[in-house]
C-alpha cells in the first residue's frame, strides 16, 4: 500500500462519510460503514487500478457492503419506527417542511426508499455527482439511473412534505442513534 | 403527478440538475416561463438537490471521528486551536508565530489528515467563533487548495455547493512563502475572511475569522476581524501586495518561490 493511496483516501473521507450517512440514515451507521469502507479498501488495494477514480472506487465498496447489510437485515427482520417521519407532516406546504429538515428527518424519510433509490439519492442530489457517474458507481444504465432518481425525488418530496403513501419503511433507522 | 406533454420528468430533473444540452436547457426554460404545471412540477427536484441535499452540508465541516482516521491508518487526528480574544496577548502571540519561521513541513500524510480537518476551522467560522487559527496552518480542503492555486485576486470560486472564496489579496510573507487573504462567502449573506499560506506545495489556512451577515452592501468582514487580518497581512508580508501582472505568472507556472 503507498502512501499516497492512504492520503487521497483521507481526503476523500469527509464526502464517503456524508455518502454514507445518506445511505444509513444515522450518523453512528454512517460512521460504521465509512470504518468497514476503510479497511475492506485497504485489504484490496491491488483491485484498485492507479489512473481511476478512487472516491468512485471507494462508493462502489460502500454501496455493496450497505446493499449487503440491508439484505441480511430484512433476511433477520426489523423493527419499524416511522414517528419521526410522520412528525414532519406538516398542512402549511414546503417552507414548513423547510424550516423541519433535518439530518434526521431527511434520514428517516430516505429510509421510506428502495436501496437503489436512496443510493442515487447520496451520489446525484447529496454529493453532486453526474448522471453518467452514478451509473458507473451503481453500474446501471444512465435511462435507468435517471427514472429511478426522478422516482426518488418525488416521493422523498412528497414524504418529507407529509404527503408519502402509506406504508412502512424499507430500512429503520435506530430510534436512540446520534445525529442523523 | 400529470406531465406536461413533451417534458418528461427525467428532462425537467435533468434542467435541475443542469444535465441538459444547452439548446434544450433553453426550450425548457422558455417552457417553464408559461407553465405554471410544469414549474411546479421542477419543484421536487430544485428542493431535493437545494433544500434537502444542504442538510448533509454540516458533515463535511465536521471533524472526522478519530476511529474513522484511524480505519484509514492514521494515528491521530490535528488539534487546531480556538484563538481565545478575551487571553491577553493572543494577537501578539499569533503575530509572533507568523513572523517565526514556519513549523518544520509535515509529512503527507499528516497534512492530509489536516485536510480532513480544515472543516474544523470552516465550522469555527459557520458557528460564530470569534477567530480561529493555528500557526503551524491548517492545510486547506482539497477545494480551497484548488481555489487558492488558481483563482486571481477579486475572481470567486466555489469551494463548496454553498461556499465561496474570493482571494483578495496576494503577498510573500517573511519565510518567502506565498500567502493570500480570501473572503469566503457562506450562502448568499454571509462571509468570512481568512489567511492561508503556501509551504511546500500546500496552501495553509493560518486564520479564519467566524462568518457573519452582510448587513451592508459591500462590507464583506465585520470591522474588527477586518482589522486583525489587515494587521496580521502587515506584520507578515515582507514586500508589497501583488497587482495582477504579477498574480499572473504565478498562477500560470503554480507559484513558483518568491525571489
Amino acid at each position: 500500500m503507498t502512501d499516497e493511496f492512504r492520503t487521497r483516501m483521507v481526503e476523500i473521507l469527509p464526502r464517503l462519510r456524508r455518502f454514507a450517512v445518506a445511505l444509513t440514515g444515522d450518523l453512528d451507521q454512517g460512521d460504521d460503514l465509512v470504518q468497514e469502507t476503510c479497511m475492506r479498501a485497504l485489504s484490496r488495494v491491488d483491485q484498485w487500478q492507479p489512473g481511476t477514480r478512487l472516491d468512485s472506487w471507494m462508493y462502489r465498496i460502500a454501496q455493496n457492503l450497505w446493499l449487503d447489510r440491508m439484505r441480511a437485515r430484512r433476511v433477520r427482520g426489523v423493527q419499524v419506527d416511522i414517528e419521526a417521519a410522520e412528525m414532519l407532516a406538516g398542512p402549511n406546504g414546503r417552507n414548513v417542511v423547510e424550516s423541519r429538515l433535518t439530518l434526521a428527518a431527511v434520514g428517516q424519510a430516505m429510509t421510506y426508499l428502495p436501496d437503489d433509490q436512496r443510493v442515487l439519492i447520496a451520489l446525484v442530489c447529496i454529493d453532486g455527482l453526474s448522471y453518467k457517474e452514478a451509473a458507473e458507481i451503481t453500474q446501471t444504465p444512465i435511462g435507468t439511473v435517471m427514472s429511478r432518481l426522478a422516482r426518488a425525488r418525488r416521493e422523498l418530496t412528497a414524504r418529507l412534505e407529509g404527503r408519502g403513501r402509506s406504508r412502512a419503511p424499507r430500512s429503520q433507522s435506530p430510534k436512540s442513534g446520534r445525529g442523523a | 403527478m400529470s406531465e406536461t406533454p413533451g417534458i418528461s420528468d427525467e428532462t425537467l430533473m435533468a434542467y435541475a440538475d443542469g444535465e441538459l444540452p444547452p439548446a434544450e436547457h433553453a426550450a425548457v426554460a422558455a417552457r417553464l416561463e408559461d407553465d405554471p404545471d410544469l414549474r411546479e412540477r421542477l419543484e421536487c427536484f430544485s428542493f431535493t438537490r437545494g433544500p434537502v441535499a444542504q442538510v448533509y452540508e454540516e458533515l463535511l465541516l465536521s471533524p472526522l471521528p478519530a476511529r474513522l482516521l484511524t480505519a484509514a491508518g492514521i494515528d491521530r487526528p490535528p488539534t487546531p486551536r480556538k484563538a481565545d480574544a478575551a487571553s491577553p496577548g493572543w494577537l501578539e502571540k499569533l503575530l509572533a508565530a507568523l513572523t517565526a519561521p514556519m513549523l518544520s513541513p509535515a509529512a503527507a500524510i499528516s497534512a492530509v489528515v489536516v485536510a480532513a480537518a480544515a472543516g474544523w476551522l470552516l465550522q469555527g467560522a459557520l458557528r460564530g467563533d470569534d477567530i480561529s487559527f493555528d500557526a503551524g496552518g491548517i492545510v486547506a480542503s482539497a477545494s480551497l487548495q484548488s481555489a487558492l492555486e488558481t483563482t486571481p485576486t477579486g475572481e470567486v470560486a466555489r469551494v463548496g455547493r454553498h461556499l465561496r472564496v474570493r482571494p483578495k489579496f496576494t503577498f510573500a510573507n517573511l519565510q518567502d512563502n506565498w500567502c493570500r487573504q480570501y473572503e469566503l462567502i457562506v450562502g448568499e449573506d454571509m462571509s468570512a475572511g481568512g489567511l492561508a499560506c503556501r509551504e511546500d506545495g500546500v496552501w495553509k489556512v493560518i486564520v479564519q475569522t467566524s462568518a457573519t451577515h452582510q448587513d451592508t452592501p459591500g462590507m464583506t468582514v465585520p470591522a474588527g476581524q477586518d482589522d486583525i487580518l489587515e494587521a496580521l497581512r502587515s506584520a507578515a508580508k515582507a514586500g508589497d501586495v501583488l497587482g495582477p501582472e504579477q498574480e499572473r505568472p504565478l498562477i500560470r507556472d503554480r507559484w513558483p518561490a518568491p525571489r
